[in-house]
């Protein structure tokens, strides 16, 4: 899959790249005759406005004063096909207060009464400059005489002082069809760079002629390297469901900075090799605090008197900690000083991490180490792209005495030892041992799989009314969830509402158990009481699944382009055991279902029936084993999701006798 | 005061929290506003507020949040967070200030401070507002943000030079009493004990269930502009002040005004062309500052740029019309409130500005700002409010006729062709009528995938081979008639795998593939049951049932009716066809909480109607 996502700039020469379906002069004003009498965009006849040019230019200069500044020029040509493609030539920019937007154009083409191309051209009067807030500033302009079949021309440029280059975002929302990428930058700078997403474009590199800066009273000179992409024909972006993070699938050009070497001074390299990346996060601060004293070694004792296992020592001091530093709800890696947080008593996720760390590696032959993490929700980690910026946070992987590993994410609330939040479960993370080595763990591997088990004891009485109890264990992620739902209604009563509601039934009762405690797991139990069954006649139509657990509305796209990404792996255990009584006999039973999907591994489907005297036990499983499932297995995970919503609809005809 | 006794009277606060019996979430124990008047252009907000948190759901209670612009500002703030024993000093250096410009230009701020504390805790807070460049209406005041939340004490207080007169209303609290002292009169009012309200689902307007205090100066000034607002007469003369020189639409749209309209035969048929001029050579822009904010653009600004705001698009079509010789009037409503008080006028009670036409047989309503909507339709965010119109005679409050609530409607009419592997094909014919016909502007531009989600959305199905066989309205054919409505006819099919559910020689059918199950609540009703505007949604599914299968089992009819609304199922074979046919009606309604236990009872049989299914047997 990671084929299909990525490739290495440098290797791509795609033959069509200058065949746009509309052609354009990409030079500002020079706007066609064609370009302002099409009506539509035929390769998307949908399209309310299409992109008929856009080029954006990337800039690392250096001032003659030797000060870094980076220069993004926008030029961008629109066609308005639709009332709603007015909206894309609306501009906001929002920059940080260093930044400084500048050179704002904006032209607008109509046909005229006569056919001849009318220009508006856009007053400065329209274009506002403003605090946004407290860091950032906001500039927006609207360009004049915009009607369905204009062609809107912009361009602007926003100063910044750096020599960072964020993403650059080549596919749109609306359709493309023609983009350029400029990237220029000193030859001092060397950048880690990676192309995402579907869509392909082409690219070439150079270098310019020398420039120069003057530092010190002497001048030094400097060539630029240049990058330069084109692609054409693109697609918009398409927003798909169960996706962590959609814009990685667009087509986009990240750069990362991996080396700064100027005359003066050695090479110092930031990330040439994820050893690089280690070392910088073992000179943050982040593992002399994790190596550094815990401040409340004394007060650890009692704690700890009468625990005995890893699991128990470990929550001990996780609860110890946590009871002691509030989390501010922040997450970050490098921590301030966690003395000073144990003393204000708040700290962000960081600072929390380490206190816990520094308490656990104060015990005899404990180990607690970081294990950096990039958020789902920023796209995959690839091994080929390096950079400090890759990582978004931190949890930790502690070796207890007897060689079991646990992880940890401290500040999750309502979680556990092996529960981290969906969002941190990844393939890649980054273990930083404290003997100085590192590694990667897979944690989708490496976490327990969620579980759901419910056991149903229901009878049904002589008027064909069901009623019973329903014990549901959850296990790990799950069990989070269902915690942290709880805690998110004001009272008990509007969390048995919203059940009730959710699975359409009539709950008599329903309690919770274990949902303050730090443990995997919570309990919930539920009565019914007189529920109505379909009948007919003698008939009496039983579902035994008494509230589904998939909805078929999850998966209502027929094709899919990006892969399905699940929260967690996940094991749904059903036991329902019914007593029909001596009234009833069972006229039909439903099917056996056993269905294994060799496209998500060892997920499977199992769903089983079977009577003893007046007792018929059904036995459904399901398991998902792969939390992310390729695009090209779409087919096949819609149809074994469409399987779990028919067994779970199984029903079973009785007969009164 | 040492910081010990602190812990001891946030125990004293919960104590008479516990006798409020309300299990509130948090107990606003002082909220002491005065408003200082100095002179028409000038005056101040003194605010202390005290806030218990008691748990998390008490949270909002606690948020500190400001409004400002350029003559609206924070000169002081402080606050003191209590907690365990230990106090926390928070300054004008911690708040968070953001814009909130959504339009192109905006001066609009705020500035806000939320405790990132873990209940429960005490916060106090104090500061002051300056107000500069005058205002038209004194700080609103509402002590109670939230559901559950008690305020034991608080008081509102607006001081004003000697003669001037201000007008005001409010909710629970009652009459202000009033002094006059040195030159200053006061007018203050009380709430004590109020114990909070609890929010719940069809319930009446929280304004109805909190203390506030609206009031304003009559005679006021606003940005510079000096103004009277004691009548909406009056204030009607204002707002028709500030549209005076804005009509100065360029002779070259005059002449193409009389080139558009040149070919019509009636006044009705000359607005519907300028309207649909509107729409093609405008956009809503929003740009407002100041006065900005009521004042519209000249009209030649609009026709030179292509866009402007709610006030600048319709004073723009305004003068269109006039030069058709067509006379119309500029009106301003609230869209997120039907009721403008005829006793109390005031500046910022409306948030929007429409155009009212008198034609042959109508009043035309025009939404200038999105000429997408159909010409001729009041839309459901103005039929039934009270608005203002605006002419040189100043303010008339009137109300925009509003629609009986049987032309609100939804109908779906499906086939679904059952197979014996379970697998069906469907065919859908959606109508969709008054309001609901409004979610279907601008659906032709969706992509076709969101047009798929779009109209799957209901369907507890997977499908497969959709495809859009059809979209129609009438939006364009408004024929004269005050009475005449919108709709929307939409054909689409597609296939389903796994339909039916197979069990041996049995297989079961969903009753209705876009089941319309209702939510109610489980807990003892607190408020009143209120729906504002009745509708109703009528369901037909034709089953064809595959050859060798016959119905072994039907649901049975269901017939409901109540105050709050009705339902009707019924489920027939006939031949190898089951009809079904479903139709729930919700009336307008306003009943007492003892009600909810029919309401309830109304809305599981509903649901359990929706839920039940078919069962057909291999007829061999």
């Amino acid at each position: 899959m990671r084929d299909i996502l990525v490739t290495m700039i440098g290797l791509l020469v795609w033959a069509g790249a200058y065949s746009q379906t509309i052609p354009v002069n990409p030079s500002f004003g020079k706007v066609s005759d064609l370009e302002v009498s099409m009506k539509v965009y035929e390769p998307d006849t949908t399209a309310s406005a299409v992109l008929l040019y856009g080029m954006q230019e990337v800039e690392i200069g250096i001032s003659p004063q030797g000060n870094f500044a980076r220069t993004r020029r926008v030029h961008q040509r629109w066609k308005i096909l639709k009332d709603e493609g007015k909206r894309n030539v609306d501009y906001e920019i929002i920059y940080n207060v260093d930044e400084n937007v500048n050179s704002i154009r904006a032209v607008t083409y109509n046909a005229g009464a006569d056919g001849e191309v009318v220009r508006t051209k856009m007053s400065r009067q329209y274009v506002f400059d403003d605090k946004y807030s407290d860091n950032y500033r906001r500039t927006t302009f609207a360009p004049e005489n915009v009607a369905i079949g204009s062609v809107v021309e912009v361009t602007y440029t926003v100063v910044s002082k750096t020599a960072s280059i964020n993403d650059i975002f080549i596919q749109q929302e609306s359709p493309v069809n023609r983009m350029d990428v400029i990237v220029s930058y000193p030859t001092y700078f060397t950048y880690n760079r990676m192309m995402r997403g579907y869509e392909r474009c082409s690219s070439t590199s150079s270098s310019e002629a020398l420039e120069s800066f003057n530092l010190g009273g002497r001048t030094y000179d400097y060539k630029k390297h240049i990058d330069s992409y084109t692609a054409t024909n693109l697609p918009p972006i398409k927003k798909e469901p169960y996706a962590y993070c959609p814009r990685q699938y667009a087509l986009s050009l990240v750069y990362d900075i991996r080396q700064v070497w100027f005359p003066w001074s050695s090479p110092e390299s930031l990330s040439n090799n994820w050893t690089d990346v280690d070392r910088y996060y073992r000179e943050s601060g982040l593992m002399s605090g994790i190596k550094g004293r815990f401040p409340a070694a004394k007060e650890l004792s009692p704690v700890l008197e009468g625990k005995a296992s890893p699991a128990e020592v470990i929550s001990a001091v996780r609860n110890f900690v946590c009871s002691r530093v509030e989390w501010d709800e922040y997450r970050s890696i490098i921590p301030k000083d966690v003395h000073n947080v144990w003393r204000q008593g708040k700290g962000s996720s960081a600072e929390i991490n380490v206190l816990v760390a520094q308490a656990i590696n104060s015990l005899d032959s404990y180990c607690a180490e970081p294990v950096l993490i990039k958020d789902r929700r920023n796209g995959f980690l690839f091994d080929h792209h390096i950079g400090i910026s890759e990582f978004d946070t931190f949890i930790l992987r502690i070796t207890a005495p007897d060689g079991s590993v646990w992880y940890l994410d401290p500040v999750l609330k309502d979680a556990y030892l092996n529960v981290i939040s969906p969002k941190y479960i990844v393939t890649q993370g980054r273990l930083l041992h404290l003997d100085g080595e590192a590694e990667w763990v897979d944690l989708t591997g490496e976490l327990p799989s969620s579980a759901e088990s419910a056991f149903a004891k229901l009878s049904l009485n002589a008027d064909g009314k069901l009623s019973g109890n329903v014990k549901v264990k959850y296990t790990n992620n799950i069990s989070q969830e269902i915690k942290s739902d709880y805690h998110s209604f004001a009272s008990e009563e509007e969390w048995i509402e919203d059940t009730e509601n959710e699975i359409g039934l009539s709950i008599e009762e329903m309690s919770i158990s274990g949902a303050d405690d730090y443990t995997n797991s919570v309990s919930v139990d539920f009565t019914l009481e007189g529920e109505d069954l379909n009948s007919s006649g003698n008939m009496v139509y039983l579902k035994p699944v008494i509230a589904p657990f998939h909805s078929e509305s999850a998966f209502k796209d027929e094709q899919r382009n990006t892969p399905v990404e699940f929260p967690y792996r996940e094991t749904l255990t059903y036991v329902c055991a019914i007593d029909i009584g001596d009234g009833y006999e069972v006229s039909e039973m439903p099917q056996q279902i056993i269905l294994n999907a060799p496209g998500l591994g060892k997920s499977y489907i199992m769903m089983q029936f079977k009577q003893t005297g007046n007792v018929i036990m059904v036995n459904y499983k399901y398991s998902l084993s792969n939390m992310i499932v390729p695009a090209e297995n779409y087919q096949e995970l819609r149809l074994f999701w469409e399987q779990a919503c028919v067994a779970e609809k199984s029903m079973i005809t009785l007969v009164k006798k | 005061m040492t910081k010990a006794f602190l812990p001891g009277i946030i125990l004293f606060c919960l104590a008479s929290v516990t006798v409020a019996g309300q299990n509130n979430h948090a107990v606003i124990c002082l909220d002491q506003e005065v408003f200082t008047m100095k002179n028409v252009s000038s005056g101040s907000l003194t605010v202390k507020r005290v806030v218990d948190v008691l748990d998390i759901h008490g949270k909002d209670e606690a948020i500190f949040y400001t409004f400002t612009d350029k003559s609206t500002i924070l000169s002081s703030f402080s606050a003191i967070v209590s907690k365990d024993g230990k106090t926390t000093r928070v300054g004008k250096n911690d708040l968070s200030f953001v814009s909130l410009a959504t339009g192109l230009a905006e001066d609009s701020f705020v500035t806000a401070y939320s405790p990132d504390t873990q209940p429960p805790y005490r916060i106090e807070y104090n500061y002051i507002i300056q107000y500069k460049k005058g205002f038209a209406v004194f700080p609103f005041y509402s002590p109670v943000q939230s559901e559950k939340s008690a305020c034991e004490n608080g008081s509102y207080t607006i001081e004003v030079p000697d003669g001037t007169r201000i007008a005001y209303r409010s909710n629970i609290v009652g009459e202000p009493e009033c002094t006059d002292k040195n030159g200053i009169v006061s007018y203050k009012w009380a709430v004590s004990a109020y114990p909070g309200y609890v929010s719940e689902h069809k319930m009446p307007s929280r304004l109805g269930l909190v203390p506030w205090v609206q009031a304003s100066p009559e005679e006021f000034m606003f940005d510079g502009v000096n103004g009277n607002q004691s009548t909406w007469e009056r204030f009607g003369q204002w707002q028709y002040s500030l549209l005076e020189g804005t009509d100065d639409l360029p002779e070259q749209t005059v002449a193409l005004v009389a080139d558009l309209t040149r070919e019509c035969s009636s006044d009705t048929d000359k607005v519907r062309n300028l309207y649909e001029f509107l729409g093609d050579k405008t956009r809503y822009v929003s740009i407002q500052f100041g006065i900005g904010g009521f004042k519209p653009f000249r009209a030649s600004l609009v026709d030179k740029t292509g866009f402007g705001d709610c006030k600048a698009l319709t004073n723009y079509m305004r003068c269109l019309l006039r030069s058709a010789g067509i006379e119309s009037e500029y009106a301003v409503l609230n869209t997120n409130r039907a009721f403008l008080d005829p006793d109390y006028a005031s500046v910022g009670q409306t948030n929007h500005a429409m155009l009212c036409v008198p034609v042959e047989k109508d009043t035309l309503w025009l939404e200038c700002t999105n000429p997408s909507y159909p010409f001729g339709y009041r839309h459901s965010d103005v039929a039934g409010h009270n608005a203002i119109i605006i002419n040189s005679d100043g303010g008339h409050l009137v109300k925009v006729a509003s629609y009986p609530d049987s032309l609100s409607k939804r109908c779906q009419n499906t086939t679904v062709v059952l197979y014996s592997d379970g697998s069906a094909s469907l065919k859908v014919n959606k109508k969709d009528y008054l309001d609901y016909s409004e979610d279907w502007i601008g659906f032709s531009s969706l992509s076709e995938e969101k047009k798929m989600r779009i109209l799957m959305s209901g369907a507890d199905v997977q499908p497969q081979d959709f495809s859009l066989d059809g979209i129609s309205d009438n939006f364009k054919s408004y024929d004269g008639d005050p009475m005449w409505t919108p709709n929307v006819s939409i054909d689409y099919s597609f296939n389903v795998r796994a339909y039916s559910g197979i069990n041996g020689t049995r297989m079961t059918v969903m009753l209705n593939p876009f089941s319309k199950k209702m939510q109610f609540q489980r807990g003892k009703r607190q408020n009143r049951i209120v729906t504002a505007a009745g509708t109703s949604v009528h369901d037909t599914v034709r089953y064809v049932i595959p050859d060798g299968y016959v119905v072994e089992s039907l649901p049975q009819d269901v017939v409901l009716d109540g105050e709050f609304g009705s339902f009707e199922s019924t489920c027939r074979s006939i031949g190898n066809t089951v009809l079904v046919r479903q139709t729930t009606t919700l009336k307008p309604c306003d009943l007492a909480p003892s009600e909810y236990d029919k309401y309830r009872e109304f809305i599981k049989t509903l649901n359990k109607t929706y839920s039940s299914y078919l069962v057909l047997v291999k007829s061999d």
